[in-house]
């Protein structure tokens, strides 16, 4: 069966569809604007989210590693799988996003800002990882690679993001600790939005695994 | 038994002298590259130097780790040793060691040429120079010895290693370069202890998880 | 003895084989056969450790074969197709080595002498790069009498042997088929393997063709499932 002939993925997608129309217009018409960043400032209501989902993507890739290598069962390799694209989407989106709120609030569009840096590298990193996918050899040995590239990656996110932060100590910039301080109706909508860009991330994995197991059932029955 | 895998790669090394060769060879083109390609001044050349010098030291690292497991696939050499009953982490241990003691080699050849063709002026008191040295190849040697068993039986697998291996390693490419600059700066221990601490942290963290994981590795 | 208990194994999420129950016993030597591409190879590393499995389970001598137990393995020599030695070094080097890998220490003299038995002894300290195929067979031959094993997994033992090393083959496997071991070849020779062996497993169709005593095989039944005709 396909994956949105099923009345309930069905109805998650149009109500997830709506609730993102209605944080659009929240976002647009009912959250303040805040001086001297004007509608750039908006983005953060994206951006942020975005980069929490590509992260919590790459956690899951780790932790979905961790689980194929204990019960080496091939679903949890599929989930490590989709978590990582998942994740490289919204990384790049958060490379995106940021030089468009950076050039008008910073002047250029990339300062070597230490969670940007860290996203950079993050995405660099799963790069590598598509390619080890891609050229690893036969399912079963790329599955414990990826499986074993996922838990590298994540254990070194801590540790790069020490480093860059020390790299360049004179850039700093903690827009959410602003935001915290800024006139109330921020917080607000600043979690409606992070709470619907999880949910999304939710029915992204499961759509995505859901193709990459029929993917591998077709594979089975035609190789 | 750890003590046995690091005599049989340094053995192995010294029959064929491939690992040692090209890593010496590359480095020195590198540095002779290095020396025409930046006209500036002295000064400004001195600022760069411990940047120059690590990017050097990770061009030349990838060239031995790709070589740690090439002659383990020449005739299948690896299935003696992971077929047999030798705790396949300590195999991961050898070849990290190994690996750190290669680039050691290559750098005693590397440096000397390094300070004389960029013509720097080295006035500080060796110690603490071998010990960023030798604290930067743990750290870089530990996730690379990792990565090297990874891109091993792969397509591409020296194209691969480089991929995976640097985006990974930039905690200790920024940490090292960072000492090495304060340390040749004359600066009191205590302003670049914390990059130390870094080095020190990933070494363990990586040499852990690389003992842990190298099972998985191993099999195909 | 060497045992597998539902043993699976896919490639490209198409099963190789599945659900294999099989027993090797001690004292026994045993023929792998199948037409190309059945697994036997593939089979033999298995037990050997060096290839991973979906499922099942393998016991050698009775303790599970797992990869982060290396004295699991400690039973068993595996002898592939490729000489699986180091070829910068000399057969004395490699041998000492693979020896050392198994907890043996053993002099210049023993390994020559060894050596000179497999008819090794005349390029003992050259890098083994110059040996030819049939020399690289024999070599592996004196690695089988160098370190104590109780299971023996030999793939294709003729490959590349003249008169005198299928000979010299023949007698070791034979001397090795008296004592409490297990000894397990893959061999394309069903007629060899029937006259040879005690135990014959022929793998066939993603599972077991047969699995038995060669004295109660027919072997215009192994030929066919050899040839594909069943």
């Amino acid at each position: 069966m396909r994956f949105f002939d099923k009345p309930i993925n069905n109805s998650l997608l149009s109500i997830l569809i709506s609730l993102f129309a209605i944080n659009l217009h929240i976002i647009i018409s009912h959250t303040p604007m805040i001086p001297q960043q004007h509608w750039a400032q908006k983005i953060f209501y994206l951006h942020v989210p975005v980069a929490w989902t590509a992260f919590l993507s790459y956690f899951f890739v780790m932790v979905f590693g961790i689980m194929y290598l204990v019960k080496k069962d091939y679903c949890w390799d599929r989930l490590g799988q989709s978590a990582a694209e998942i994740g490289t989407l919204f990384t790049a989106l958060v490379l995106t996003t940021g030089p468009i709120w950076a050039k008008p609030i910073w002047g250029k569009p990339w300062i070597w800002e230490p969670r940007l840096t860290t996203t950079l590298i993050l995405f660099l990193a799963y790069i590598g990882y598509f390619m080890l996918r891609e050229f690893g050899g036969h399912p079963e040995r790329v599955a414990r690679y990826a499986a074993i590239l996922g838990i590298i990656a994540f254990v070194d996110v801590p540790i790069i993001f020490l480093s860059v932060k020390f790299w360049t100590p004179e850039i700093q910039s903690h827009p959410q600790v602003e935001m915290a301080q800024q006139p109330g109706g921020i917080l607000g909508p600043f979690f409606f939005s992070l709470a619907l860009f999880t949910i999304n991330w939710l029915m992204m994995l499961r759509f995505r695994s859901h193709t990459l197991n029929i993917k591998q059932k077709l594979l089975s029955d035609h190789v | 038994m750890l003590v046995n895998l690091i005599k049989k790669e340094l053995l192995i090394e010294l029959r064929s002298k491939q690992i040692l060769v090209s890593m010496a060879a590359f480095g020195l083109s590198v540095v002779l590259i290095f020396a025409f390609s930046f006209s500036v001044s002295q000064s400004i050349l001195e600022t760069f130097a411990p940047g120059l010098f690590w990017v050097l030291i990770l061009f030349t690292s990838v060239l031995g780790l790709h070589r740690l497991f090439d002659y383990e696939k020449e005739f299948d050499a690896f299935s003696l040793v992971i077929g047999a009953p030798v705790d396949r982490g300590t195999i991961y241990i050898s070849k990290w060691i190994s690996g750190w003691i290669y680039l050691v080699v290559a750098e005693i050849i590397i440096i000397p040429l390094f300070v004389l063709f960029l013509q720097l002026r080295w006035t500080q008191p060796i110690l603490p120079g071998i010990g960023i040295l030798f604290l930067g190849n743990s750290g870089i040697m530990a996730i690379g010895a990792l990565i090297s068993g990874l891109a091993m039986r792969a397509r591409m697998s020296e194209v691969l290693l480089p991929v995976l291996l640097f985006p990974l390693v930039t905690p200790v490419l920024i940490a090292v370069t960072k000492a090495t600059t304060a340390y040749l700066n004359a600066q009191p221990f205590i302003l670049w202890q914390f990059w130390v601490l870094i080095l020190a942290s990933f070494t363990v963290i990586f040499g852990l998880l690389g003992y842990l994981l190298f099972d998985h590795v191993t099999e195909e | 003895m060497i045992e597998l208990l539902n043993v699976t194994k896919s490639f490209y999420h198409k099963p190789l084989f599945r659900d294999l129950n099989v027993q090797f016993e001690s004292g026994n030597m045993s023929a792998m056969l199948g037409k190309n591409g059945a697994g036997k190879s593939t089979l033999l590393r298995i037990m050997a450790g060096l290839t991973a499995f979906e499922s099942g389970s393998i016991n050698v001598c009775g303790t599970p074969l797992k990869s982060n137990n290396p004295l699991s393995r400690k039973a068993v020599l595996y002898l592939g197709h490729a000489p699986g030695l180091y070829p910068p070094l000399s057969a004395v080097e490699n041998l000492r080595i693979a020896a050392m890998f198994y907890g043996e220490n053993y002099s210049d003299s023993e390994i020559l002498e060894t050596l000179s038995q497999v008819g090794l002894d005349r390029q003992p300290n050259d890098s083994i790069r110059i040996y030819s195929q049939g020399m690289m067979q024999r070599l592996k031959l004196a690695l089988a009498i160098l370190i104590p094993w109780k299971v023996l997994l030999f793939d294709e033992p003729f490959t590349g042997l003249d008169e005198e090393g299928r000979i010299l083959t023949e007698s070791l496997l034979k001397s090795w088929q008296t004592e409490d071991k297990t000894i397990i070849l893959v061999v394309h020779n069903h007629e060899w393997a029937m006259k040879h062996c005690d135990h014959l497993l022929v793998l066939h169709d993603k599972g077991v063709g047969y699995d038995g005593k060669s004295s109660d095989a027919k072997s215009e039944n192994i030929a066919a499932m050899l040839q594909g005709i069943v």
